[in-house]
């Protein structure tokens, strides 16, 4: 226990060293903090945006969902790849657009392209509402690797405070930078552990991968195949679908995007990428494992799954090196989701609301929104229930109303109104809001419909609606002509 | 989105860009036929074997598509030299 202790804090004390040091020689403009100075080569592109692999989502989350819902689990394999499949096609557009723009944040761009000052505001708040859920997540993941991987002896309230704390200091300090430096560590951290854990555990547990799946299938049959009902395959190709186009209106991949020298790079990323999180099916095969040897976590205890087998199988050196891992998939998304936020309210609404304040003060706002955000995800974190997953998807079905307005908007000039793209976005938020608020599904909404409507992801109606709502008002309000 | 090209650049579209169609088809078109356990691929599941297999299969469209573009002169990075473009007008780029 002690060991591991000693582990988790030498890491943490690294990860902050880090951040230092990647300071150094950079004046912290708002421009640096949030873009690096849009001076990012190849490599500390592609592991920002490899990034989004390796959260305590796909560490935790993954490998709960595995354990505790088995294939459905899979849909995370599909979205990441295609996802880059769009990225190829989507992010040197938008890289284009917004070089020599000045462009920081992800409303910059929806200002720039409707010309639209409300529009900024719109995509602000969104980005902010779809970020707090990721961050809660991420909270919630640090806090179970620090409690877990302690043996227990930090609590997950202790741990949350003391997790949260530390990514404070972290962003405060360096911004994204300590990010990309922090997330070279993470990745071959990650890397190793994971495959190793993929690997081992299933061998060690039942002799090999057909072993363990025929073990699995016996004792749980269907569990290795998606179900006729709930998670069927209608809800996961509407899942696989909405999340895969809602990756890049996350507005921290957008300011990820700005952060590249040039365009090439996303296009090579778009075939690295997918063989990359390849390394998710380890995560999966932790997960699985977990299934037959610690059976009984329920609901959001699966997210503890890989943690337990861990500590049952590994010497706590081991488990303090995958509590290390852990925190930094914890740290690192953290740092750029607060980023982002952080850059969101300092630039797009407060420098909206005080229009005459000047980039110094815009820059100091944008660090003091750190801790104010910070806290009030640690304070969802405390008082929420939700599985790791189920967090992230609620934050998808909220980011993806931008989607219509995003793809609309390419061309010499948007192919929609101002007013039809913010109905949209606003009518398809509503339906979001009504939808999570009242825990209503399409099954109790209309039970009349057949079993493969009722299964939709609801993100998908929201999007339906959005974009109704744009067709609609598209017809009363065209756009203007130039 | 295709045919989408501001006057005076030529297209970035090519009909081989369809390809990157495929995974989604493949993926999750496929899954009437491959949601199932046996028979086990490497010891996976099927399920989890033909998903893998795409995305593999994809990595690999894609890097057709990214040497076919090359080849054609449409990946590339045009800004190497930093301001080449600043502040040009909405004509640039805006095509995919």
């Amino acid at each position: 226990m002690t060991v591991s202790l000693a582990i988790l804090g030498t890491f943490f004390v690294i990860a902050i060293a880090l951040g230092l040091l990647a300071k150094r020689g950079h004046t912290m403009t708002l421009e640096q903090w949030s873009v690096g100075g849009r001076g990012f080569g190849s490599l500390f592109v592609f592991l920002l945006m490899a990034g989004e692999i390796y959260t305590t989502f796909t560490f935790l989350g993954g490998s709960g969902w595995a354990y505790g819902k088995g294939a459905p689990a899979l849909y995370i394999l599909c979205y990441l790849t295609l996802a880059y499949t769009i990225s190829y096609f989507l992010l040197p557009a938008i890289w284009r657009y917004a070089r020599g723009r000045g462009l920081v944040s992800q409303a910059d761009f929806f200002i720039a392209k409707y010309e639209s000052p409300a529009m900024g505001l719109v995509v602000s708040v969104v980005g902010v509402a779809a970020l707090v859920p990721y961050l809660v997540l991420q909270l919630k993941g640090l806090g179970i690797i620090v409690s877990e991987a302690s043996y227990g002896a930090i609590s997950p309230v202790t741990a949350m405070w003391s997790g949260t704390a530390a990514l404070i200091v972290y962003v405060v300090v360096s911004g994204v930078r300590g990010s990309a430096w922090t997330a070279t560590l993470k990745d071959i951290m990650i890397l190793v552990i994971v495959v190793v854990m993929g690997v081992y555990l299933p061998y060690h547990l039942h002799g090999g991968y057909g072993a363990m799946f025929t073990a699995i299938d016996a004792a749980k049959p269907g569990f290795l195949t998606l179900p006729a009902t709930g998670m069927s395959q209608s809800w996961f190709i509407s899942t696989v679908l909405l999340t895969s186009v809602g990756v890049y209106t996350w507005p921290q991949f957008f300011a990820g995007v700005y952060t590249a020298k040039g365009e090439n790079v996303f296009r090579k990323n778009a075939v690295v990428l997918p063989l990359y999180q390849l390394v998710v099916l380890f995560v999966f095969f932790t997960g699985f494992a977990a299934t037959l040897a610690v059976p009984g976590l329920i609901g959001a205890e699966a997210d503890l799954s890989l943690f337990r087998l861990a500590k049952m199988t590994f010497s706590p050196w081991a488990v303090g090196m995958i509590g290390a891992a852990g925190l930094l998939t914890a740290l690192v998304p953290g740092s750029m989701l607060l980023i982002t936020a952080a850059t969101i309210l300092a630039k797009n609404i407060f420098r909206v609301a005080v229009p005459q304040s000047s980039d110094r003060t815009v820059g100091i706002v944008a660090r003091s929104m750190v801790p104010v955000l910070a806290l009030a995800s640690l304070y969802l974190a405390l008082h929420g229930g939700q599985a790791i997953v189920a967090l992230l998807l609620m934050g998808y079905n909220v980011v993806t109303q931008l989607f219509p307005a995003l793809v609309l908007s390419f061309g010499d000039r948007p192919r929609i109104s101002t007013a039809a793209a913010l109905s949209g976005i606003i009518a398809g938020e509503f339906t979001v809001a009504a939808v999570s608020l009242s825990g209503a599904s399409l099954a109790t909404l209309a039970p009349w419909l057949p079993q493969i409507a009722k299964d939709l992801n609801i993100g998908v109606v929201a999007l339906l609606v959005n974009i109704a709502v744009i067709a609609l008002v598209s017809v009363f309000v065209r756009r203007p002509s130039r | 989105m295709p045919g989408d090209t501001p006057v005076g650049e030529p297209s970035r579209w090519r009909r081989y860009h369809l390809l990157a169609l495929l995974p989604v088809l493949g993926m999750l078109g496929g899954l009437p036929f491959a949601n199932r356990v046996y028979p086990l691929v490497l010891g996976l599941p099927f399920l989890m074997a033909w998903l893998v297999g795409w995305v593999v299969a994809t990595a690999g469209i894609m890097a057709w598509i990214l040497r076919q573009d090359t080849a054609n002169g449409l990946a590339s990075d045009e800004a190497k030299g930093k301001g080449a473009e600043c502040g040009a007008g909405e004509g640039s780029g805006d095509s995919k």
